[in-house]
């Protein structure tokens, strides 16, 4: 079965895009995300404050009239390689709060050697105040930042402790049946799934599948297949990082036996 | 030697020297299979003489254990064979009256330890001792033979995978996992963390493989898998069990959940894990009978109380789950070495830290290894009873082991799970149930 591709559709693939979920495109509108597929028209956007439009349009790189665009008279952001060092390690360990890092880590994530990592992280160990609400751990080739002690008491850090971890859980649980029906080419009745757009997008939110490009010529909805990083997590392709390396050999199951049939 | 008599030394030291106190306290380790017995003055009976073997061993004695008196010999004896005493030394044999040596030498020959008897009596060999005609007579000195004897090799710890280096590893479920430690660890860490994948992915498989449900075909009627569910989450019990008492470190047992998740997905199962502590992260999956928590089990006199702690604590079915069956405390559930427990879904390694203490109890209830297999482990109150672990720990005065305060999220199916998995935040699942239903978002 096939879907008509609507404005809501397409502002929904544009908006993925340009790095902005489902979820946060209906945060962003307050309409909810199976509300915004459905939406027939740009027209149907003109109850929005010019505010808010102004955002979306930033947002998805839309032109805007050019009478309401001023210049910017601050100074841009310091490009990424002219922040210091120490700025850098500072947005990893905080991105990662809580989190016990080895310098080793953080040079991946950065792309750096480790001695700049631990030049930086020297620096930072001395330049960190206490009372600033945070903490920095350095024990040698590990790094933690963390909520300083006593800043929240443990009720607030039990009930955010709560929020956090039910936030960590991962995809919804169908979205795992969708993930498994397509992880199995023998399925029956795989392909049904696909006309499930919400847990499509979901999924592609999640980074778990990805656009087909074999099955677009189909004319499906939305046609999908497991992301390359799932089917090697799942065993069902062998490949080193980084893919582009090596081609990716469809084993059918690591481990499979001889007289198994693959999966 | 025979093996009802064992090796026994008289050691003279008429002048009750203070160097010969010092090479006793050196001698003194029971960790090393070497144990000083101190009889305190006047002791008579066997029951003032257990008291002393089992303070040698480090159990609670103060105040007196609550088992009758008949028991306290047999209790003595079940924990010296538990532990394995290889020298077994008496200070002060020589105020001990000759049943009591008589015993001592029983002792001795029960557990395969070489007796040693310090006979301080200034003037002649004391009476009960001077008839031990087999005894070798020696000097002080001679123990410290003890003292440079290498501890004999105690067993090592089941491998069931190839271990990993403790390594941090990303914090992403198994969808993502194995590529994810690809992408983060350096390149000879992720070339042995994909090894152990790889070995638990066919691990697990294989004994999926081997389940009743799958053994026909790979991809069967999913009613006849939900149907199954249960009989599939007690043997993945057995399996986990299996995996994570083995692994050497969170980071190792991390390691194995995600693959054995990875493995399970594959055949339509979801192993669904949601830690239940605020523990780092595979902190809560190994096994709960930590040394710690042993050392102080090992404290118990009474070999029941200690043993139902320990297979509470280690055992990954719990009767609640499976219907007990009458064999399913017997005397067979245990390897004599106390080194695995068996079940109706295959054999758990156990900790190297439980194998004292299911020796001792296995001598306690069987002392001469004739009884039948089916005999019962426990009676009593030791039976099918809750929070055994708990009522032992507080009767030493102990503090009970933390308890999971993770509420559970609401959006995933409630799965099957048995106590042991649920304690570490695992269900099962059928994929087949997650199929999405009309209006389900």
């Amino acid at each position: 079965m096939t879907q008509p591709v609507t404005f809501g559709a397409d502002l929904l693939i544009r908006a993925r895009d340009h790095g902005l979920t489902s979820e946060e495109l209906a945060d962003l509108l307050g309409i909810p995300a199976a509300r915004i597929r459905a939406l027939p028209g740009p027209e149907a956007l003109n109850h929005l404050p010019g505010a808010l439009l102004r955002t979306l349009a930033e947002r998805l790189d839309l032109p805007w009239p050019d009478w309401l665009t001023t210049p910017p008279t601050w100074p841009a952001p310091a490009a990424p390689h002219e922040r210091p060092d120490t700025a850098c390690v500072h947005a990893v360990l905080s991105a990662a709060l809580g989190q016990p890092l080895h310098l080793s880590e953080i040079a991946a994530v950065l792309d750096w050697s480790t001695d700049r990592v631990r030049a930086a992280a020297d620096q930072l160990t001395t330049r960190v105040r206490p009372g600033g609400g945070t903490r920095l751990t350095n024990t040698g080739d590990t790094l933690t930042l963390d909520v300083a002690p006593r800043t929240l008491d443990h009720a607030a850090r039990q009930r955010l402790n709560r929020l956090l971890h039910a936030h960590g859980l991962g995809p919804d649980p169908y979205v795992l049946h969708l993930i498994h029906q397509l992880s199995d080419p023998y399925t029956p009745g795989r392909y049904r799934l696909h006309e499930d757009a919400d847990l499509v997008d979901e999924a592609l939110d999640y980074q778990l599948v990805v656009h087909s490009i074999e099955a677009s010529d189909l004319g499906s909805f939305h046609p999908v297949e497991l992301h390359p990083d799932v089917k090697f997590s799942l065993g069902i392709t062998q490949y080193r990082y980084p893919p582009e390396d090596a081609p990716s050999v469809d084993t059918g199951g690591i481990g499979t036996k001889a007289d198994s049939p693959p999966l | 030697m025979p093996a009802d008599r064992p090796w026994v030394t008289v050691v003279r030291d008429p002048h009750d020297t203070p160097a010969t106190r010092d090479l006793l306290a050196r001698v003194d380790r029971p960790d090393r299979a070497a144990l000083v017995v101190r009889p305190v003055p006047g002791t008579t009976s066997p029951a003032m003489l257990a008291l002393a073997v089992l303070a040698a061993l480090g159990k609670q004695v103060e105040p007196q254990p609550r088992a009758a008196q008949r028991q306290w010999w047999p209790l003595a004896q079940a924990w010296t064979v538990g532990h394995q005493i290889d020298h077994l030394v008496v200070d002060r044999a020589h105020t001990l009256p000759a049943h009591l040596i008589t015993h001592l030498i029983s002792l001795a020959a029960a557990s395969g330890a070489h007796l040693w008897f310090i006979d301080a009596s200034p003037a002649h060999d004391a009476p009960a001792l001077a008839g031990l005609a087999h005894a070798v007579r020696q000097r002080p000195q001679q123990l410290l033979t003890i003292t440079l004897a290498e501890p004999a090799a105690g067993p090592q710890p089941a491998t069931a995978a190839p271990h990993i280096p403790p390594v941090i590893l990303p914090h992403t479920g198994f969808l993502t996992f194995r590529y994810a430690c690809q992408r983060r660890l350096p390149a000879a860490q992720a070339a042995l963390v994909d090894d152990a994948w790889r070995h638990t992915f066919d691990t697990i498989r294989g004994w999926l493989n081997r389940t009743e449900v799958f053994a026909a075909t790979h991809r069967p009627d999913p009613q006849r898998v939900i149907a199954a569910t249960r009989t599939l989450t007690a043997g993945l019990s057995v399996q986990l069990a299996d995996l994570l008492y083995t692994a050497a470190h969170p980071a190792d047992a991390l390691l194995r959940l995600r693959a054995a998740q990875a493995s399970l997905f594959r055949l339509g199962l979801l192993l669904h894990h949601e830690p239940r502590t605020a523990a780092p992260f595979g902190g809560d999956l190994g096994c709960r009978l930590t040394p710690e928590v042993a050392v102080a089990l090992n404290r118990a006199v009474s070999t029941s109380a200690a043993a139902a702690a320990v297979l509470q604590l280690v055992n990954p079915l719990d009767g609640s789950f499976i219907p007990a069956r009458p064999q399913s405390d017997a005397l067979s559930t245990i390897e004599p070495d106390g080194s695995q427990l068996h079940t109706d879904y295959g054999s758990v390694p156990l900790p190297v830290c439980a194998h004292a203490i299911l020796r001792a109890h296995r001598h306690f209830v069987d002392p001469t290894g004739t009884a039948p297999p089916d005999t019962a482990l426990f009676t009593g109150q030791w039976r099918d009873a809750d929070n055994l672990t708990e009522r032992t720990l507080r009767r030493l005065r102990l503090a009970a082991l933390p308890t999971p305060w993770y509420r559970r999220s609401r959006a995933y199916l409630r799965g099957h799970a048995t106590p042991w998995m649920r304690h570490r935040g695992l269900d099962l699942c059928v994929l087949a149930e997650l199929a999405p239903r009309p209006g389900h978002l």
